[in-house]
C-alpha cells in the first residue's frame, strides 16, 4: 500500500517536473506526505517537485490536532527538514516533534494533525523572495510515547464506557490497519439510529484516528461523528450520533474502587497488627540484649508471643477518663492517631502489585496523612487537662512542624531525581542491586538518605527525639492520662508507624521490593519472584527498623534547645544545600558506566566503613573484657 | 445489578461532613472544639477535591492545611492565656450581635447569588487522569512568573515576620 503510494507520487513528480521546466520560473510544488502515520525516530517525507537539492527546508504544519476526550486544539508547529533529492525533502521525525503533536509526558496522547503543510526554502541570495508552496488538507497520524499501563487501562475502560454509551459493543481485537470493529449495536440505540451495524469498521471518531478502544473517547459535547467502512465498499461514510448527556466519569469506577479498599484496608489492618505487635517483641529483646538483660521470654517460643498477652491484658484493664479533662477530645486522639499511621498503609509498595492503591500522588499523601498524627498527639495532650500532657502536645507540635521541613525537601529531590510522586515509579528508578539504589547513587542522595531517617525518627517521636514522650520528665507525656485500650491504640500506632518509616525509607532509598539480578519484566513474569519481592522488602524495611530499635537504646534523648538547634540550623540549611546539589546533579545527569561506577565506589565505601566499624566493635569488646553473649536466643 | 451512583452517595456524605464539621467550628463553646471540628471541614474539601479529580490538590490541601495551618491554630489555642476554663473558652459577644447577624445575612446573599448567577463550566475532558504531571508542566511553564512572584511574597513574609519576631525578643529585657 505504501510502495504504491511513493510509486504513485514518484510518477505524478516526474511527469510535473517535466513539464515545470518548460514553464519557466522555479516554483515548487507539494504533492503528499508519507507515511501517513509515524512515531518518534521515524522519517517522514514530503513528496513534491523541484525542490532546490541539498538545501534546508522548514516544514511548517498548520491545522487542527485531534486527541482523545479533548477539544480539537489549532496548532502552528514548524520543524527542520532536508532536501535530499529534487522530490523529496526528509524529515526526522524526534521525539521533541513527538511531544509538540501529541503533547507533553502524562498528558501525551494519540494524535491525529489534519490541516496544511507549507515547505518553505529560504532565499538562495540577499533580497531575493523564499520559495514557498503549500498542501491543503494532509492528515498526519502520531503516536505518543507508550503510556504507562494504568494510564492506557484507564483511557480504554472510559472508551468502551464511551462506546457502551451510544450503544455500540466493540469486538476485542482489531485489525491491524486500525480501526475498531463493531460486535453488536444495540437495538433502538443512539448508535442503531444513527446507522451504525453490526461488522462496520470504525476508522475515525472527531476526526481521531481509531486504533485502539483507548481512543474511543468522544470530545465534543453533543455529537459524536464517527467514519467507518462497511463490508468492502471503498468508500468511507459518516454517522453522527448525538452523545447528549455522556459526561466525565469520576475518577475510575467508585463503587469497585469503594470494595476494592475496603478489602485492601481489612487486609492491611490484619498486617498492620500483628507487625506492630511483633515489633514491640524485636524491640524489646533488642533492648535486653544491649542493656545485658534478657528481655520477655516467657509467653511462646523466645517470648515471641508477648505483644498478645499485652494486648489482652490492656484490653481487660479499666478505661480512665479525666473528670476535668475535655472528655470528648480525649476520646477523640486515640482514633486521630491510629486513622493517620494505618492511611499511610495504602500506598505501602510491597510488591509489583501488592500495593493497595499505586497513587499518582504517593509519597505526598504519606507526607499528608501522617499529619493527623500530630493533630490526634496535640488534643490527646491538650483534652488530658494535666501540665505534663499539654507540654507534650506543644513540644511534639513544635518538633513536627520543624522537622517536617527538612523531610519534606529531601523526599522533594528524590521526586526531583526521579520526575514522579508514584512510589511504584520511584522504585522503577532504581534497581536491585545496592549500587543502583537512590542510598549509594551519589553522597548527596546518601546525606539525603541519613536525613530523612532523622527528620523520620524526629515525626515518629522515637529516640532520640522522643522529647513529648520523655518517660523520666514527663511521664510519658500524652499518654500520661491514658489507660487500657486508647493507651494501646497510642502505642500501637506509634509502632505501626516505626514500620511506616522504615517501608517508605525502604522505597525511596533502597530500591523497594526489586530482586538483586532480576529486570523488573522478569519478577513480573512469575508469581514466586513477586512473593521473592515483598520478602526482599519486608528485609530492607526490618533492617532499617532494627537501626531504629538500635538508635533508641545506644542514644541519650536530646533537650528541646538541641532538638530545635540540629533542626534550623544544621538540617534545613543542609536540606536546602542538598535540594540544589541534587539539581545539579540531574542537569549533569551523567550517563550509564559513570553513574555505575560512582555507584560501586559508594557502596564499596560504605562496606569498608561497615567492616571497620564491626572490626573496632571486637577490639574493643576485647580490651574491656566485658561478659557479653552475643547469641541473642536465651 | 442496580448501578449505584457511588460518586453521588460520595458526594453527599463529603458535602454532609464538610458543612456539618463548618457549623461546630462556627457554634462550638470550646475553642478547641472549634479547631479540631475544622479537620473535618479541611478533609471533607479535600474529599470533595478528590471526587473532581484533582488527586495533587486533594493531597496538598490535607498536607498544608491540616499538617500546618491547623496545627500552628491548635498550637496558638493551647498559648492562650485568656481560656480559663477548658469547658467554655468561646463566650458569645453581648454587643454587636445585630452587627454580626446583618453582615453575615448580606455575605449569605452575595454568595448565594454569586453561586447561582455564575455558569459554571464543565470540564471539556472526558477522562479522569491525574493531574500532578500537567500542574507541574504549567506551574514552570506557561505560569511561571506568578508562581515565582508568589513564592517570592511568601518569602517577604517569612522575612517580615522574623524581623517583628527579632525585635520582640530584643525588646524583652529590657521591659
Amino acid at each position: 500500500m505504501r510502495v504504491a503510494v511513493r510509486l504513485l507520487a514518484l510518477v505524478v513528480v516526474l511527469l510535473a517536473s517535466s513539464c515545470a521546466r518548460d514553464v519557466g520560473p522555479q516554483l515548487i510544488e507539494v504533492v503528499d506526505l508519507a507515511p501517513h502515520e509515524v512515531e518518534a525516530g521515524d522519517h517522514v517525507e514530503v513528496l513534491g517537485v523541484s525542490f532546490p537539492q541539498g538545501k534546508h527546508a522548514k516544514v511548517t504544519f498548520r491545522g487542527q490536532l485531534h486527541r482523545p476526550g479533548e477539544k480539537p486544539d489549532t496548532a502552528e508547529i514548524a520543524v527542520d527538514g532536508d532536501a535530499t533529492s529534487s522530490t523529496q525533502i526528509a524529515i526526522d521525525f524526534t521525539e521533541g516533534i513527538q511531544q509538540l503533536f501529541c503533547g507533553v509526558a502524562e498528558s501525551s496522547a494519540h494524535t491525529t494533525f489534519e490541516g496544511d503543510i507549507e515547505v518553505s526554502f529560504p532565499a538562495a541570495t540577499a533580497g531575493a523572495p523564499a520559495v514557498n508552496a503549500t498542501l491543503h488538507a494532509v492528515t498526519l497520524d502520531v503516536r505518543p510515547p507508550t503510556p504507562r499501563r494504568a494510564l492506557l487501562d484507564a483511557r480504554k475502560i472510559e472508551g468502551e464506557r464511551a462506546l457502551a454509551y451510544v450503544g455500540i459493543k466493540a469486538a476485542k481485537t482489531s485489525p491491524p490497519s486500525g480501526g475498531i470493529v463493531v460486535e453488536s449495536v444495540e437495538p433502538g440505540s443512539r448508535a442503531d439510529k444513527a446507522g451504525i451495524q453490526t461488522n462496520d469498521l470504525l476508522t475515525s471518531l472527531d476526526k481521531l484516528r481509531l486504533t485502539s478502544l483507548a481512543d474511543a473517547i468522544p470530545s465534543g459535547k453533543h455529537l459524536a461523528t464517527f467514519t467507518l467502512r462497511r463490508g468492502t465498499a471503498p468508500a468511507e461514510l459518516t454517522r453522527e450520533v448525538p452523545i447528549d448527556g455522556y459526561r466525565a466519569s469520576p475518577p475510575a469506577d467508585l463503587y469497585g474502587a469503594a470494595i476494592l479498599v475496603g478489602i485492601a484496608a481489612a487486609v492491611l489492618l490484619l498486617f498492620m497488627a500483628p507487625t506492630a505487635g511483633f515489633l514491640t517483641w524485636v524491640e524489646r529483646r533488642v533492648a535486653g540484649r544491649m542493656q545485658s538483660r534478657i528481655g520477655p521470654n516467657r509467653a511462646g517460643p523466645q517470648g515471641m508471643l508477648i505483644w498478645v498477652a499485652d494486648g489482652i491484658k490492656m484490653l481487660l484493664k479499666e478505661d480512665v477518663i479525666p473528670k476535668a479533662g475535655d472528655s470528648k477530645l480525649f476520646r477523640l486522639a486515640p482514633y486521630l492517631v491510629f486513622t493517620g499511621v494505618s492511611a499511610a498503609f495504602v500506598v505501602m509498595p510491597f510488591g509489583q502489585y501488592l500495593i493497595a492503591a499505586d497513587l499518582d500522588v504517593g509519597i505526598l499523601y504519606v507526607l499528608a496523612v501522617t499529619s493527623l498524627v500530630t493533630i490526634g498527639l496535640l488534643s490527646g495532650g491538650w483534652a488530658s487537662n494535666s501540665k505534663y500532657s499539654l507540654l507534650n502536645g506543644i513540644r511534639s507540635a513544635a518538633q513536627i512542624i520543624s522537622y517536617e521541613v527538612p523531610g519534606a525537601i529531601a523526599v522533594a529531590c528524590i521526586v526531583m531525581m526521579t520526575g514522579s510522586l508514584r512510589l511504584q515509579e520511584i522504585i522503577h528508578a532504581q534497581g536491585g542491586w545496592p549500587w543502583e539504589w537512590f542510598l549509594f547513587k551519589n553522597p548527596v542522595t546518601f546525606a539525603l538518605f541519613c536525613l530523612y531517617f532523622t527528620t523520620a525518627l524526629a515525626e515518629g517521636n522515637r529516640a532520640p527525639f522522643d522529647l513529648p514522650e520523655a518517660e523520666s520528665e514527663l511521664v510519658t507525656g500524652y499518654a500520661t492520662e491514658y489507660s487500657g485500650t486508647r493507651y494501646l491504640f497510642f502505642f500501637f500506632a506509634e509502632w505501626a508507624n516505626v514500620f511506616v518509616m522504615c517501608g517508605i525509607a525502604a522505597a525511596l532509598f533502597m530500591g523497594g521490593w526489586q530482586v538483586p539480578g532480576l529486570s523488573t519484566g522478569a519478577q513480573e513474569a512469575h508469581f514466586g519472584l513477586q512473593m521473592l519481592g515483598a520478602l526482599v522488602f519486608l528485609a530492607k524495611a526490618w533492617v532499617l527498623i532494627f537501626v531504629v530499635i538500635w538508635i533508641r537504646w545506644t542514644w541519650p534523648r536530646v533537650r528541646v534547645d538541641q532538638m530545635m538547634t540540629l533542626c534550623w540550623k544544621w538540617l534545613v540549611p543542609m536540606a536546602f544545600a542538598a535540594f540544589a546539589l541534587c539539581a545539579g546533579w540531574v542537569v549533569w545527569s551523567p550517563g550509564r558506566t559513570v553513574q555505575t561506577a560512582i555507584g560501586v565506589a559508594m557502596f564499596a565505601v560504605f562496606c569498608v566503613g561497615l567492616a571497620r566499624f564491626a572490626q573496632r566493635i571486637r577490639y574493643n569488646l576485647r580490651a574491656t573484657h566485658a561478659d557479653v553473649r552475643l547469641n541473642p536466643f536465651l | 445489578m442496580a448501578r449505584v451512583d457511588f460518586a453521588g452517595v460520595a458526594f453527599a456524605v463529603l458535602a454532609l461532613l464538610t458543612l456539618g464539621s463548618a457549623a461546630i467550628v462556627a457554634f462550638a463553646r470550646n475553642v478547641m472544639h472549634s479547631a479540631v471540628a475544622l479537620l473535618g471541614t479541611l478533609c471533607g474539601v479535600a474529599g470533595l477535591y478528590v471526587l473532581l479529580s484533582a488527586d495533587f490538590l486533594a493531597a496538598a490541601q490535607v498536607l498544608v492545611y491540616v499538617g500546618g495551618t491547623l496545627i500552628l491554630f491548635l498550637f496558638a489555642a493551647m498559648l492562650t492565656a485568656r481560656i480559663e476554663h477548658a469547658e467554655t473558652s468561646n463566650e458569645p459577644l453581648a454587643t454587636g450581635r445585630k452587627a454580626a447577624a446583618f453582615v453575615t445575612i448580606l455575605l449569605a446573599f452575595a454568595l448565594v447569588t454569586i453561586a447561582l448567577d455564575t455558569i459554571w463550566p464543565l470540564e471539556e475532558k472526558t477522562v479522569a487522569l491525574p493531574s500532578t504531571a500537567k500542574l507541574g508542566h504549567a506551574l514552570l511553564g506557561a505560569y511561571v512568573l506568578p508562581f515565582e512572584l508568589a513564592s517570592l511574597v511568601l518569602l517577604m513574609a517569612m522575612v517580615g515576620a522574623l524581623v517583628i519576631a527579632r525585635r520582640a525578643v530584643k525588646a524583652g529585657p529590657t521591659e
